[in-house]
């Protein structure tokens, strides 16, 4: 599934580490996303949304795949 | 690893006076799924979920039941059919009085692949169940298409570098404590277990352990004593499949020991090393119970390791 993750990151210089953080996830999870192998879970992808303030669906391309 | 680091990585499974923390939001257990179907398979107790052709076959740890892997089964079920264990004793199942248990498990399983027509599953175990997936992953690795261990070796770490006669007696030590248990004081050893080793999620703490104090402490004790006098290393080399081992890594919890995520690592490398196509990948932070620590991440790596290792034979 495609994203605007790293990009998103990238506009507050925050490392995958810090994203990880504020998110309470393993780095594992947005090296996984940023990827784009795979989908987040519900939750998660709201809890994105959230830290970025944007809008799921702002972030998250469900029809477009890598 | 260092004698001294070893005996570091010794003390995880023999301290228990460490407070949890966590930064992450309060999680809740998934609730359980609905299975398609329920049935016993020899000592075994069975439920499927899902759909799919390729199967996915669960195992839990020790003391433990279906519900570790809840959020695993609603993730993956949409995909995959999915065979979820319980072993005798645990969650409430029926204990069994056959021994070895782990060959006990094995016939069992084998004989389940073949009434179920089960060909070339993935499974997946965690912790005991990780130990077992590698158990018959060395006895029939072409009846399987691949192994996932989540914090689940070989040999119990604590005691990789003592003789074989040195883990016959902490074993027995270990079980005649543990099947002496009542159930306040299972329970009561559950949740240090949980809130010490098992999770950093502080709200999973008491439910988990009062589900593990569900299981039969004697028939915990026995499946212990067997866990801790196995050593599958020497065989290794026979499982010719992929193996994915998941090592949870958490640095409050680490750090206490004095060891780094790369020294971790590297023990965890250095235990599978006879297995030919063996990886092991981190989820950090994360303790015993890194399905529920970490779902995204494990999910994340499941499904990355499902990919990597859908052959030819699979029908689409």
């Amino acid at each position: 599934m495609k994203n605007r993750l790293k990009v998103l990151r990238a506009e507050r210089d925050w490392s995958q580490a810090e994203l990880a953080d504020r998110l309470g996830v393993a780095r594992q999870t947005i090296v996984a996303l940023e990827a784009g192998k795979y989908a987040p879970s519900l939750p998660l992808a709201f809890k994105i949304g959230k830290v970025f303030s944007q809008s799921v669906e702002d972030i998250f391309d469900a029809d477009a795949t890598d | 690893m260092n004698r001294s680091q070893q005996l570091r990585v010794a003390a995880l499974g023999l301290t228990l006076a460490f407070a949890g923390t966590s930064r992450a939001p309060a999680a809740a257990l998934p609730p359980a799924p609905v299975p398609a179907a329920s049935f016993d398979a020899g000592s075994l107790h069975v439920d499927r979920y899902g759909s799919g052709p390729q199967s996915l076959v669960l195992i839990p740890g020790l003391g433990s039941g279906a519900w570790a892997w809840y959020g695993t089964i609603a993730h993956f079920s949409p995909t995959y059919t999915i065979y979820s264990i319980t072993l005798p004793g645990f969650d409430g199942r029926p204990a069994t009085s056959k021994r070895p248990l782990f060959s006990t498990f094995a016939a069992d399983f084998w004989r389940m692949l073949a009434s179920e027509r089960i060909a070339s599953p993935v499974v997946v175990g965690h912790s005991l169940g990780g130990t077992l997936a590698l158990l018959l992953a060395e006895q029939h690795p072409e009846r399987l298409r691949a192994i996932v261990a989540v914090d689940g070796l070989p040999i119990f770490p604590p005691l990789a570098s003592k003789t074989p006669q040195e883990r016959a007696t902490l074993a027995q030590q270990a079980a005649a404590q543990y099947g002496s248990l009542d159930s306040a004081k299972a329970l009561a050893y559950e949740m240090n277990f949980m809130r010490t080793i098992g999770t950093r999620e502080k709200s999973l703490v008491e439910p988990t352990a009062v589900l593990e104090a569900r299981s039969d402490p004697k028939a915990v004790a026995a499946w212990l004593q067997e866990d801790l006098t196995t050593d599958l290393r020497p065989s290794l080399s026979k499982i010719t499949i992929p193996v994915l081992e998941i090592m949870p890594y958490d640095p409050d919890f680490y750090a206490s020991l004095g060891l780094t995520e790369a020294q971790t690592l590297a023990f965890y490398r250095s235990m599978l090393s006879g297995a030919s196509a063996a990886k092991v990948e981190p989820i950090a932070p994360a303790r015993h119970f890194a399905m529920l620590d970490q779902p995204d991440a494990f999910y994340a790596l499941l499904t990355q390791f499902l990919a990597e290792t859908a052959g030819a034979a699979k029908v689409l």
